[in-house]
């Protein structure tokens, strides 16, 4: 983490949100930046240098707007606790969402990118989690070709997922 | 070895497992019940052929058993001939029973053809010389033509793919045409899943009339197999341990004395995304 990713991780942490951006009180928001680095005013002066924040008139005082959308809203994100969940409960309600009706099969790339949107993770992370997942659960996945992105297991390749309680019963 | 992991050709299929044995029973359900385009859909393995393969002899009606595995294109008249071609005795007997009848125009023509012009008209105008031997067998009492192609293979990557699709298509457009006629068909899930993206008409009338095989064998399926075998139940968790397995796998590991290598049955704790 650099001194811009800590000014909005404090800024995410001590302000609120307005129109422009995140406000927070300029002795506030310096007192609290000082306790990381050693020239809270300059990291304040470099931010608006680069674009990434204003320092506007407030009553008697100022205040520092943290301007940067997309940034602040990555910040939020590694602020907000990862939902505790179950990754063999993901994995299924992914194959079942996404299986084709008739087969019960699901497309492992459309498995991959269910994962990275259910869990906000990237496409590497959401292959490792099905990695493992199918690792550790093995018995309860079949596989066949096809798909758009191959699983190699073992020495066999498969593009194509179903949950195993949904292959037991013949259905029509 | 190998022989025994493939359905023996020309003799009666014994099925084996409840499980194929109820699939069996409920295609047999559904020609009797009218429907005319059905779909028997398993990975590599799940027993497609040999299912296909247990209805020659079916009591009433007429079976006719084609592969597509050795035949070059996958369009219509490629099907219709080998249809034709694959099963020219049963043909045969047909155009005998029909000459012996007072019939008149294109079926008296249909009985007289030659084996090589029986073929040829199915090349030619594949629907056309359906409906006459449609025709022929209804005239005859001999309905319902259940015809099964097994389409050997056919991955959703095969660029022959999208001409099965357009040949399965105009069955399910002419089914009226060609009323005692069933037709069933052999899928693998992917080429399920690319027929569902490119023709939503044709997936719509095969999910009325589909049966997925079961993907692996199940505890009962797997009991009656080694009793078969003559395999003892200590045997059993042995094989619980390999996970879900395909009925050719099963089949396998009882002509291997449970070689898992040899039948292809990944062991190797090796996971990765290509």
């Amino acid at each position: 983490m650099d001194r811009v990713d800590l000014a909005y991780v404090i800024g995410a942490v001590l302000g609120k949100e307005e129109v422009d951006g995140v406000r927070v009180a300029y002795t506030t928001y310096t007192n609290t930046l000082g306790k990381w680095v050693k020239d809270p005013d300059g990291v304040v002066q470099y931010l608006v240098n680069i674009g990434k924040a204003k320092v506007v008139k407030s009553g008697q005082g100022r205040s520092v707007i943290l301007t940067d959308e997309e940034m602040m809203s990555r910040v939020d994100n590694l602020l907000t606790p990862k939902e505790d969940v179950d990754p063999l409960t993901v994995l299924i309600e992914g194959v079942r969402k996404l299986a084709n009706p008739l087969s019960g099969y699901a497309d492992i790339g459309d498995i991959i990118k269910y994962i990275e949107g259910r869990l906000n993770v990237s496409t590497k992370e959401a292959e490792e989690f099905l990695v493992k997942v199918i690792k550790f659960h093995k018995g309860r996945f079949v596989f066949a070709h096809g798909g758009s992105r191959r699983l190699k297991i073992g020495s066999s390749y498969y593009g194509l997922i179903k949950v195993v309680s949904d292959a037991e019963v013949l259905s029509s | 070895m190998q022989r025994f992991l493939v359905p023996n050709r020309g003799s009666s299929i014994r099925l084996l497992g409840p499980s194929w044995r109820a699939a069996r029973e409920k295609i047999l359900s559904m020609v009797h019940e009218d429907y005319q385009l059905m779909a028997i859909i398993g990975r590599a393995g799940a027993g497609k052929t040999t299912l296909l393969l247990s209805l020659e002899g079916i009591n009433d009606g007429t079976f006719m058993y084609t592969d597509m595995t050795e035949i070059k294109d996958r369009d219509l008249s490629a099907i219709m001939s080998t249809v034709f071609a694959d099963n020219i005795r049963g043909v045969r007997e047909i155009q005998e029973r029909l000459k012996r009848m007072s019939i008149k125009g294109l079926l008296k023509a249909f009985a007289k053809a030659s084996p090589d012009e029986i073929v040829e008209s199915a090349k030619l105008k594949p629907l056309e010389t359906l409906k006459l031997l449609n025709d022929a067998v209804e005239l005859l009492g001999m309905a319902p033509l259940v015809i099964g192609i097994d389409e050997g293979l056919l991955s959703q990557d095969d660029p022959r793919a999208m001409d099965f699709i357009n040949a399965i298509h105009a069955f399910r457009n002419n089914m009226q045409a060609i009323p005692s006629t069933r037709t069933i068909i052999t899928l693998l899930p992917d080429v399920v899943n690319l027929i569902s993206k490119v023709d939503t008409p044709l997936f719509d009338i095969l999910r009325l009339g589909a049966i997925t095989l079961p993907d692996y064998v199940t505890r009962e399926d797997l009991r009656e197999v080694m009793q078969e075998y003559g395999l003892s139940e200590t045997e059993l968790s042995k094989i619980d341990a390999l996970g879900p397995l395909t009925m050719r796998q099963l089949i396998c590991l009882m002509n291997t004395k449970m070689d898992a290598i040899k039948c292809g049955i990944d062991t190797a704790g090796e996971i990765t995304i290509e």
